[in-house]
């Protein structure tokens, strides 16, 4: 079992432990892959350096056989046959290829002077000083630059050269000395060189073996360079990811450093190798290291990979193992959670059932019995509880027991939740009660789990609330009936006092026509009475005469003439007044009486201008009135004189306020049965919020200037009721106002009610 | 026809152009009638140049698989293969040198051993404690002081081994492995296989009438000479 358990962290460690090993091999292949690589770079740059050194060697094997077939002497041959060689760039690193005589002590002063006699007269043998012998350079080719030198060193006084020249003298091949400072580079910061020398033998002498080769010396002849430009020569490029440094002998030492490539380095060098060279029969140590782009450049980062992917699949393995084996118990786990949960929900429920303070119920949602009833139930209801948990709902319910049947339903399927129902209780007593009803599953059945709450209390609080509402109702509906009946009368008392107003209003029209008339009346009874008065006077001055007794006949027929003449005015004065009387008759009598008769229009209204006139007669406007003389009329002449009196006094009073000249007009068409009857001005016009209220019954403009409010609503009544026709007003504010009044000639006879609620209204279509 | 040689102590020394392949070089091409030309170059650049045909001849050469594709070997001594380590590097056994990685083994390049050492080099190859080398001058000079703390000898270094700071600094540890025949290189690309029989009869021959034995008393006394001259030939 425990092995069991330990299974997942056992695979762990296996895969953990194979990704190792793969790991390990991949790292390792790797490392042996990069070392190969290195191992063959070394072995290439080894091989460079050889192969360049032989090649030198070939070169100077070609001027040893010059000088086998010339004599060192010669030196224009040796100084075409250099120049033959055409030192290109691979050769470049070549600094000077000369000629080194072996000069024994004895021969040195014969040798100087046979120097002076090619030409170089300051030849001496430098260092100077008493030697067994000199090696002097005695020809430096090709003769350019730093080679136009003087000749005469003596390379054989020079330790580290004269090795190599022994070397070279004894084994007849090519050596190549230490490191050297150039002859031809002076200063101390001269590139390191090394010089090749290869011997040159006394022709014709053996020289097969040590000895003979010693004996038979001639001199040497030699290659000098500079290390810097042999490598330089030798890699057109570096070896990648490799930097070399050269050494003189086994010693990596800053002394004996040769070349030192600039080296690319931010970590310890992966592969490094000191390998020696023998060249020439000397040693060199190349130092190789890699650089930093080295295992970049070569390297495989699949260790890396592996130890990842192996790891995450390990972990993965392990966590897959740990899962299934873990998987019944888990289960198990969980399902004794699940259980535990149940049990505490069902403990839960039955805590909230039995303990609620609420009624609680479980019903059979079929036969209606009840299942189950809380402790509060069987205190509500009355019964004990082992007595109502097998009561049929129905015994509760006061519905017919098949409507209750039918609720269950709706309650199973969740159609409805809530319901008002009247229980009735073990005494008897009726309750209301809500119910909240809905299905749940109890041991595999589902029952209805209803919850009862009373509401008679509220219900009794409802209808009491509904009672108040119906009482106040009724008291609302007396006291507007009051209200109304106040209106009412209020109402009245307001049209009464309209018609007051109207007949006021009419009397102090009629006291303006009084006025009017008496001032007409006024000039033919004064001119009356003035010729009255001469007529006196005449007759007393002629009876004078008589009584004088001087009176003539002449003077008689003059005073005849003359009271015929003032006779005649009185007649027509009085004649006047008298037709003016006639024609105020009329008008008040129209006005005062109503009644209706035949009339002339024309006639009509010039007595109502005519009467109204002299009102006006100061005032700047001018009143033209132009109506035919035979319309006639069969109408109540009164109140169209008055509303003609009206519209005139109306303009009168507003039009032309503020003007210095104007006309009123009045005209009339007719046909056979109607009259249109038109009465405008050229004055100020109205603007059209009063112009909609102006037949609006004490609507005034001028209040306290006279206007009454009532003329043009008393008018339009008189039109609209007993002329039976209609009147209209238009205004165009700035160019005056128009009235157009239309009747019947013949006006309807009056049956009931001629001027109550008869009016139109009818507003402007003009501007 | 060519024939390079190169320097290792008694066999070859470029200084004094002699040694022991010299005089059995020029016995060989004296014996042939041919004109042979003789040179010398590093053991690697031999090899490589056999590979590649260019050179037919070399000496004293020991032969393992990759030689035997393009090089044919005409016997005529064996000898043992030695390491010989710094005193103070604390060595008894082959052992005790590959187990501390401070040491390192100077090695010619392109040199091949007996199986053991073959074994050890290249185990110390892959530890990349190795140093290379052109010729075995530099290695006895690395030594020396302290560059290298190993390198393996032939009977040819000996003479080295008896100069005085070279006998105090250093012991001798043997590879327990049988002698291993060295012979006449030949390039498998430059001579045919009858040419080859031919130059292996000519061994044989130098071999058979004391020849071989002559040269190799010149250097090494008569018992090591008998002892690396009388072998059986594989």
């Amino acid at each position: 079992m425990s092995l069991v358990r330990l299974l997942p962290a056992l695979i762990l460690v296996a895969a953990l432990g194979i990704t190792g090993l793969a790991w390990n091999h991949e790292r390792q292949v790797t490392q042996k892959a990069l070392q190969s690589q290195f191992d063959f770079l070394l072995r290439e740059t080894i091989g460079r350096v050889e192969q360049r050194m032989a090649t030198y060697e070939q070169m100077l094997r070609g001027v040893q056989g010059l000088l086998a077939i010339t004599e060192p002497t010669d030196r224009d041959a040796f100084s075409n046959y250099v120049g033959a060689l055409q030192f290109d760039p691979n050769f470049a690193s070549i600094q000077a290829v000369g000629i080194i005589k072996r000069v024994p002590a004895a021969l040195a002063p014969s040798h100087v002077a046979s120097m002076r006699r090619l030409g170089f007269n300051d030849y001496v043998i430098q260092p100077a000083g008493v030697r067994e012998v000199y090696a002097p350079v005695i020809q430096r080719e090709p003769y350019v630059g730093r080679n136009r030198m003087r000749p005469g060193f003596d390379a054989w006084s020079d330790p580290v050269r004269r090795s190599a020249m022994e070397r070279a003298r004894d084994s007849g091949m090519a050596a190549i000395s230490g490191k050297v400072q150039l002859v031809v580079d002076s200063g101390a910061d001269a590139p390191a060189g090394f010089v090749m020398y290869m011997p040159i033998y006394t022709r014709g002498q053996a020289q097969d073996n040590l000895a003979g080769r010693r004996a038979h010396l001639a001199g040497w002849i030699f290659a000098s360079f500079r290390m810097s430009d042999v490598i330089a020569s030798l890699y057109g490029e570096k070896p990648p990811g490799l930097a070399f440094s050269l050494f003189d002998g086994v010693e990596p030492t800053e002394a004996a450093l040769l070349y030192r490539a600039a080296e690319t380095r931010s970590r310890p060098a992966a592969f490094a190798a000191n390998e020696y060279l023998v060249v020439g029969g000397n040693t060199w140590t190349l130092s190789v290291r890699s650089q930093d782009d080295f295992e970049t450049r070569f390297g495989r980062n699949s260790a890396l990979i592996i130890a990842a992917t192996g790891v995450s699949l390990g972990l993965l393995l392990a966590l897959l193992t740990w899962l299934i084996l873990t998987a019944r118990t888990r289960a198990l786990q969980l399902a004794a959670n699940m259980t535990q949960e149940i049990r505490e929900s069902e403990a839960r429920f039955r805590d909230f059932f039995e303990k609620n303070s609420s009624v609680m119920l479980l019903i059979d949602p079929t036969s209606g019995e009840i299942k189950e009833a809380n402790e509060t139930a069987a205190t509500y209801y009355g019964y004990p509880r082992t007595q109502l948990a097998g009561m049929l709902i129905d015994e509760i319910n006061t519905l017919p027991p098949e409507r209750v049947a039918e609720e269950r339903q709706k309650a199973l399927h969740e159609e409805r939740n809530y319901f008002l129902f009247q229980h009735r209780l073990a005494s008897g007593e009726l309750r209301d009660v809500e119910v909240h009803s809905s299905p749940v599953v109890s041991g595999g059945r589902t029952l209805l789990f209803s919850i009862a709450h009373d509401v008679t209390a509220r219900k009794q609080a409802e209808q009491r609330v509904v009672e108040t509402l119906r009482s106040s109702e009724k008291d609302l509906e007396g006291r507007v009936n009051e209200r109304t009946a106040e209106l009412s009368s209020t109402i009245e008392r307001l049209k009464q006092t309209q018609v007051d107003l109207a007949q006021a209003d009419k009397l102090a029209s009629l006291g303006a026509l009084v006025a009017g008339v008496a001032h007409e009346l006024n000039t033919p009874i004064g001119n009356a009475l003035t010729m009255a008065s001469a007529l006196e006077e005449a007759a007393i001055e002629l009876d004078a005469m008589v009584a004088a007794g001087g009176l003539r006949r002449s003077v008689l027929a003059a005073h005849a003439q003359k009271s015929k003449g003032m006779a005649a005015i009185v007649t027509r004065s009085c004649l006047r007044a008298a037709s003016l009387i006639a024609s105020f008759k009329r008008v008040a009598v129209d006005q005062t009486s109503e009644q209706r008769r035949k009339f002339d229009l024309h006639a009509l209204v010039d007595d109502n201008v005519a009467a109204i006139k002299p009102s006006f007669k100061k005032a700047p406007w001018i009143i033209e009135v132009d109506i035919r003389a035979d319309i006639g009329c069969d109408s109540y002449p009164g109140p169209l004189g008055q509303v003609i009196t009206n519209l005139i006094q109306n303009a009168a009073a507003h039009a032309f306020d503020g003007r210095t000249s104007g006309t009123l007009r009045v005209y009339a068409t007719c046909d056979a049965e109607m009259v249109e009857m038109i009465v405008e001005d050229d004055g100020k016009g109205m603007e059209p919020a009063v112009l909609a209220h102006i037949f609006e019954p004490f609507y005034t403009t001028k209040l306290g200037q006279g206007g009454s409010g009532l003329g043009l609503s008393v008018s339009l009544n008189i039109v609209t009721g007993v002329l039976g026709g209609t009147l209209q007003a238009s205004s165009d504010p700035g160019y005056g106002s128009r009235f157009t009044l239309r009747f019947p000639r013949i006006a309807p006879s009056q049956v009931a009610q001629p001027r109550k609620d008869r009016r139109r209204r009818e507003q402007p279509s003009e501007g | 026809l060519t024939l390079a040689l190169h320097d290792h102590g008694l066999l070859y020394s470029a200084a004094t152009d002699s040694g022991i392949d010299k005089d059995f070089a020029d016995e060989l091409i004296r014996r042939s009638g041919c004109k042979v030309a003789v040179s010398f170059m590093p053991r690697a650049r031999i090899w490589q140049l056999i590979e590649s045909g260019a050179l037919d001849f070399s000496l004293s050469g020991i032969t393992n698989a990759e030689r035997d594709r393009f090089a044919a070997f005409a016997w005529y001594f064996s000898n043992k293969y030695y390491l010989l380590v710094r005193k103070d590097a604390g060595v008894r056994g082959l052992p005790d040198f590959e187990r501390n990685r401070d040491l390192q083994l100077g090695v010619i390049r392109s040199f091949r051993y007996s199986e053991t050492a073959n074994r050890f080099v290249d185990t110390l190859h892959d530890a990349n404690r190795l140093s290379q080398a052109g010729g075995l001058t530099p290695l006895y000079q690395a030594l020396i002081l302290n560059r290298i703390q190993g390198m393996i000898i032939e009977p040819f270094d000996y003479p080295a081994l008896e100069e005085k700071q070279i006998r105090d600094l250093t012991a001798i540890i043997e590879f327990n492995d049988p002698p291993v025949p060295h012979g006449v290189i030949m390039s498998r690309k430059a001579l045919s296989m009858t040419e080859q029989k031919k130059w292996r009869e000519l061994v044989e021959g130098m071999r058979a009438d004391g020849t071989v034995r002559r040269i190799f008393e010149k250097y090494f006394k008569p018992e090591l000479a008998a002892a690396m001259v009388d072998f059986q030939a594989p």
